[in-house]
């Protein structure tokens, strides 16, 4: 040390300051309890005076100190930083060099210093993180099993996130619960969470999948990347790789020195803290599992990432799958067989060993969404399994739920509709020389793949077809249409024709219309009920065959299709059938006395009876609890927001009517 | 954290389950340490789970077990340290078990509460309907109750999370001598099995206040009878059983007939078509609960009274009726006993059963006895079976209640029971179901008998006799048969429907098959596929997988199928 000094023995009046008169700071220093009895009898800011010292290196001239303690105590007005230093001055434990205005420590004083600060972060047992991949993985199934959906302004429900942490409370303490919607939200930046077309968000377990393969360590520092807003996430870590895996450090001395270490840069580091006033960048820090919460003040660092790798190489099969469909999941399974049960399981609870149950929904849904078949997914469960493997009744229920999956599909298309009759013929034509695949629902009525539309609008274009630029929703196609036209066929009425005797006569006499028109009257009337390999059966037929078909639509609304038509004693005894089965069905309701019906029986009843082109009485349950008679001719059953009902044309004012079905108590039949 | 101990076979979890894995080679130690303090909620094949709650930590700390043993077993065996929530909570909680006592009042008939603190009786004290309960205030920890509120004061108590110690005693009764007999009435080696024994032992204790009141939980087939009979024994007093129905009070008269050396006029029966009152007497839940009128008296809960008894068994006692718990609130004094195969009750009234039967007292898994070979060893098969093409339609736009009745009665399981019948044609086999209709219709089908809760009693003992005595293979019963019917020769049980997705329901059904037999025992599930029934399927047969019972799924078409074919060849 050189240089004068202000006192005019800086060692001596240490060691006094510790309670030795003979000036051996050494000894001093040597005394079980020297240093902290001094530093008990120091005040808070003459504490922070000489850690700042000895973490600056035991030396440093006056203003840097002053800087380092108005930050450290937040004191912009400088009352408490200069108090600081004068009473560490005071205690004899600062030294003052006159000559270039700094301040010291003696060498010893200032290593029993750096000591003491280094047992303030003991290293406690080899801490787990808070999120650890245990954690994260239920978490992911968490998010699986909630229905998770988005608020207009993009956020998450706060009901459905209370629900996710109620699931993982076992595992993520009270205290640590602000992390969930923070992880939700990161499971959304890393694409992992994407809402669907219902805003309900869906995991994306391809993405998961690909994630998961990387070795720990880049998992956690991919997860620090994205999540970290402030910039300041890296430089922390960065800092605590300078402790070993269990050290318990105060979260403010990180912080403390993750500033100077910027500050030494030229960078000013602002802390920036989230609604609750916690630093964010601690927060991405335990999210990313680097550091652990220990109580409200410290941090400890998580065992090392580096060791995930090679779990995630390791064998995987130690899940227990029960007959019930559960499966244990102890902590210590590999992060990729986490990803993957998140996909195929809902999460029932999590702890130490979490509890996953087989989900049909979710194991369709990932079948659906790139599984290659459900023989693939027993392949990969199996080598989940520990021994014995996968229970034989698991195996069964899997298959079972395979085999009903891909029976109803939706797709999407493009629906061409063209209102004047005149023209139908020609929009078919126009878009059958664009070469561009389509079907033909109905006359005028074309569905195609959307991925042509600009191209089949173009064709039209030059065609003279005025086409909307904007493809209108399918509802205010419906809102445009409604009411509905009466499905039958109003212009026979006007031919006033004899169905029954039409049959029987030659189909080149009479009243019947030519073949197109009948064939697409009959496609438009049963596009819906039998579909495509229906309608296009209809091309086959001849003209006699399809005056039968319209006859039987005519008289019994019934279509027996293709096979029947071709074999017409066949059809015919099925219509029989169906009469008889009517017959049956109606007998009871001829009387002066209405007769009551459930739901069921009340639709079955009124479609025999729409059949049969008759009108019934039907009493009515009102609202208020009274009853309503009305007397209708029953056309169709529509189900509308998943009630059903009946369309009907009532007598009193020939106008149409819509009654609930579940509303009908009792039925009679007028004729 | 503490590295895990991989060979250790107990994992605590945060929320109070263990689970215990089979495989290790220090199962059995930890296994017995656990199940003093722990309830077996699940035994699957691999991993148990048990389950430390209040009750069955109350239930340890009443037979003596203490919070240090309790942790220390934990610690020892577990993978993983404990969650620190767990070990506070089983301290808290077991140190509460007798911090508040019932002793009798030494200068009165009335009892004494004695507390640990000044501050603790303060505490329940404010609680206005304990508070209701104290007579008077002796001291700082000490308050007179009336002997008529033991039983309220106790269901009170634990309502504040404080389970009474109950050293109060027990009245004696009139003294009855009843030896067991060593051949029975058959000529029949008799005697208590080794767990039998020591479930009447651990309920009796030699006579001290610590025992006489508590429940035995023993599978079906385990012989519960014989077990009760065995406290009867014991205690050498007046009893009175409480059974679920008439066929079941008849079987516990044979039986103690059978197996003591008490005559039939010692041994009286209570129900509605006799009213005898004898130092043994059996009486009924159904005439205990009659009444005239909805809010009339219970004429019947004289019988309570009408003797001095020394013990009260509760056959079923997971069914035990709550008018019944009423009264025996006020039955404190006596001593009673508790039988059932499982303390799952759907009213959730298992701390009733805690407080004013007793706590649980013994208990040993199902598959245990299976492996001793005392109940038969058995299986579970559920067999699906599509609805006919014509009522697929009409069952997919039935109304959900309709929906589940069209799956239940599913015409084609008319044909597989006829086959399984056929199949089983030389053994007992029992057609289970909850639709009469369907019942019906397969009782004219199979052309066997029908019995169902609208049967006569003497029509159902004179069908019982003829199932008993093997004339009558095959027999269709409704629901009625779930409890307490003893058909010792049932081999095999087709259930074709059942109630919502029930566990004890499941339990119970198999419960029939599990008496001791030659060969296994079948228990087979008709379900419709792809239907709401086969979701509730699921429910029911996890309380039996969670037992141990491996289920064997079966395709019905095929197997109609096969039979087809094999017919067809032969």
């Amino acid at each position: 040390m050189s240089g004068d000094v202000f006192r005019y023995d800086a060692r001596s009046a240490a060691a006094a300051a510790l309670g030795r008169k003979d000036g051996d700071l050494g000894a001093a220093l040597a005394e079980p309890d020297g240093l902290q009895e001094a530093w008990e009898r120091l005040s808070q800011s003459a504490r922070a005076a000489l850690v700042a010292l000895a973490e600056l290196g035991g030396e440093t001239n006056t203003s840097v100190l002053e800087d380092e303690l108005t930050l450290e105590l937040d004191d912009t007005l400088g009352d408490r930083v200069e108090a600081g230093i004068d009473d560490a001055w005071q205690s004899g434990l600062l030294a003052r060099r006159l000559d270039d205005d700094a301040y010291y420590l003696e060498p010893e004083l200032h290593q029993a210093l750096l000591d003491r600060l280094k047992a303030e972060d003991e290293v406690g047992s080899l801490g787990t993180a808070t999120i650890d991949d245990h954690c994260l993985g239920a978490l992911l199934a968490a998010a699986a099993t909630i229905p998770l959906r988005l608020t207009r302004g993009g956020n998450l429900y706060k009901k459905e996130t209370d629900q996710v942490s109620a699931l993982v409370r076992s595992l993520l303490p009270k205290s640590q619960r602000h992390l969930i919607p923070h992880a939700l939200s990161l499971f959304q930046k890393m694409g992992w969470l994407r809402p669907d077309d219902a805003d309900r968000l869906r995991l994306d377990g391809v993405a998961m999948q690909r994630w998961a393969e990387q070795p720990g360590s880049l998992r956690r520092r991919r997860l620090l990347e994205i999540d970290d807003t402030t910039g300041r996430a890296p430089a922390l870590f960065g800092l605590l790789e300078r402790w070993p895996a269990g050290a318990r450090i105060p979260a403010a001395k990180l912080q403390r020195l993750h500033r100077r270490a910027w500050s030494r840069n030229g960078i000013e580091a602002e802390v920036e803290h989230d609604e609750h006033g916690r630093d964010l960048a601690l927060t991405s820090l335990l999210l990313a599992g680097l550091v652990t919460q220990d109580g409200d003040e410290r941090v400890s660092v998580a065992a090392q990432p580096e060791d995930d790798a090679a779990a995630n190489d390791g064998p995987v099969a130690a899940l227990r799958f029960q007959v019930d469909l559960t499966v244990l999941v102890p902590r210590g399974t590999s992060f990729p067989a986490l990803v993957e049960l998140a996909r195929w399981c809902r999460l029932e609870s999590a702890d130490v060993v979490s509890r996953y149950v087989l989900s049909r929904e979710r194991v369709l849904e990932s079948l659906e969404d790139g599984d290659d078949d459900i023989e693939s997914v027993i392949q990969r469960l199996q080598g989940l399994a520990a021994a014995p493997g996968l229970p034989e009744l698991v195996v069964q229920e899997l298959r079972g739920w395979a085999d009903r999956f891909d029976e109803v599909s939706a797709h999407e298309g493009l629906i061409l509709r063209c209102q004047p009759d005149d023209r139908r013929e020609e929009l078919e034509a126009v878009v059958a020389r664009t070469g561009v695949p389509f079907d033909r629902l109905a006359p005028g009525l074309l569905v195609l793949d959307p991925a042509h539309h600009g191209e089949v609008r173009a064709a039209l274009d030059q065609a003279g077809f005025q086409v909307r630029r904007q493809p209108r929703r399918l509802a205010e196609v419906h809102e445009i249409t409604a009411p509905p036209a009466p499905p039958q066929f109003p212009e026979y009425d006007d031919l006033d024709l004899d169905w029954d005797q039409a049959a029987t006569e030659s189909p080149a006499t009479g009243a019947a219309p030519p073949p197109g028109i009948l064939r697409d009257r009959l496609a438009d009337k049963y596009r819906r009920e039998f579909g495509r390999r229906t309608l296009e059966a209809l091309d086959e037929l001849t003209h006699d065959e399809l005056i039968r078909l319209e006859r039987r639509g005519r008289t019994r609304g019934f279509l027996s299709g293709r096979e029947s038509l071709g074999r017409a004693d066949d059809a015919v005894e099925v219509e029989e059938t169906v009469d008889d089965e009517d017959d049956e069905e109606l007998a009871e309701f001829g009387g002066d006395q209405s007769v009551a019906v459930s739901p069921s029986r009340a639709r079955r009843v009124l479609q025999a009876a729409a059949r049969r082109g008759q009108t019934w009485e039907v009493h009515l349950l009102t609202e208020g609890g009274g009853v309503e008679t009305l007397e209708i001719c029953p056309l169709d059953f529509p189900t509308v927001a998943e009630v059903d009902y009946v369309r009907g044309r009532e007598v009193a004012t020939k106008k149409e009517r819509l009654v609930g079905l579940d509303q009908v108590h009792r039925l009679r039949r007028i004729q | 954290m503490t590295v895990p101990r991989p060979d250790n076979p107990l994992i605590v979890q945060g929320d109070r389950s263990v689970l215990l894995e089979v495989h290790s080679p220090r199962y059995e130690e930890a296994r017995d340490g656990l199940c003093r303090f722990a309830e077996l909620e699940k035994s699957p094949e691999h991993v148990h789970t048990y389950r430390i709650t209040p009750l069955s930590l109350w239930n340890a700390a009443a037979a003596g077990l203490t919070a240090d043993e309790a942790l220390h077993t934990l610690s020892e065996y577990s993978k993983y340290e404990l969650p620190d929530h767990v070990g506070v909570e089983l301290q808290e909680t077991i140190d509460a078990y007798g911090r508040a006592r019932l002793l009798p009042h030494p200068d009165s008939g009335e009892l004494l509460l004695e507390v640990d603190d000044e501050a603790l009786l303060a505490r329940v004290m404010t609680d206005r309907k304990v508070g209701k309960l104290v007579r008077e205030r002796l001291d700082p920890v000490r308050a007179r109750i009336a002997s008529a509120d033991r039983g309220e004061l106790k269901r009170e108590m634990m309502r504040l999370n404080l389970p009474v110690e109950d050293l109060a005693g027990f009245v004696e009764g009139e003294p009855l001598d009843i030896p067991l007999r060593e051949t029975t009435l058959e000529g029949r080696p008799f005697g208590l099995r080794d767990y039998q024994r020591e479930a009447v032992a651990v309920f009796h204790q030699e006579g001290r206040p610590t025992g006489g009141a508590g429940v035995i939980v023993l599978p079906c087939g385990a012989g519960k009878t014989i077990v009760g009979i065995g406290v009867m024994a014991a205690v050498g007093r007046t009893c009175l059983v409480l059974a679920t129905g008439v066929t079941s009070a008849r079987q516990w008269i044979r039986e103690i007939l059978d197996k003591t050396e008490l005559t039939e006029e010692q041994v009286g029966e209570y129900s509605g078509d006799t009213k005898e009152l004898k130092p043994v007497t059996v009486a009924t839940y159904q005439v205990l609960t009659w009444r005239k009128s909805k809010k009339g008296p219970f004429p019947h809960f004289e019988v309570f009274n009408r003797r001095d008894w020394g013990l009260i068994v509760h056959d079923e006692v997971h069914l035990l009726p709550a008018p019944v718990f009423r009264v025996t609130a006020d039955l404190q004094s006596r001593r009673r006993l508790g039988l059932t195969a499982t303390l799952v009750r759907e009213d959730g009234h298992e701390s009733d059963v805690f407080t004013l039967i007793g706590p649980k007292r013994y208990d040993v898994p199902w598959k245990e006895l299976e492996r001793q070979g005392f109940i038969a060893e058995a299986e579970c098969q559920e067999i699906r079976i599509a609805l006919p093409g014509d009522m697929r339609l009409a069952a997919a736009t039935a109304e959900p209640r309709q929906r589940l009745r069209m799956a239940s009665e599913n015409p084609a399981k008319g044909d597989l029971v006829e086959l399984l019948a056929k199949r089983h044609r030389d053994d007992s086999v029992l057609v289970i179901g909850q639709y009469l209709d369907q019942l019906q219709e397969l009782s004219e089908r199979l052309d066997a008998p029908l019995l169902t809760g609208r049967t006569p009693q003497p029509e159902r003992d004179v069908l019982y006799d003829r199932f008993r005595s093997g004339e009558l293979k095959l027999l269709v019963v409704s629901k009625v048969a779930n409890f307490a019917v003893d058909l010792p020769d049932a081999r095999i049980a087709i259930q074709v429907s059942g109630t919502f997705g029930s566990r004890q329901e499941e339990a119970q059904r198999l419960g029939r098959l599990l008496r001791p037999k030659d060969g296994r025992a079948v228990l087979y599930s008709l379900v419709t596929k792809d239907s709401v029934e086969q979701d509730h399927a699921m429910n029911r047969r996890r309380f039996l997988a969670e037992q141990g019972y491996g289920y064997v799924l079966t395709d019905g078409a095929e197997l109609l199928e096969s039979a087809a074919e094999e017919k067809a060849v032969s």
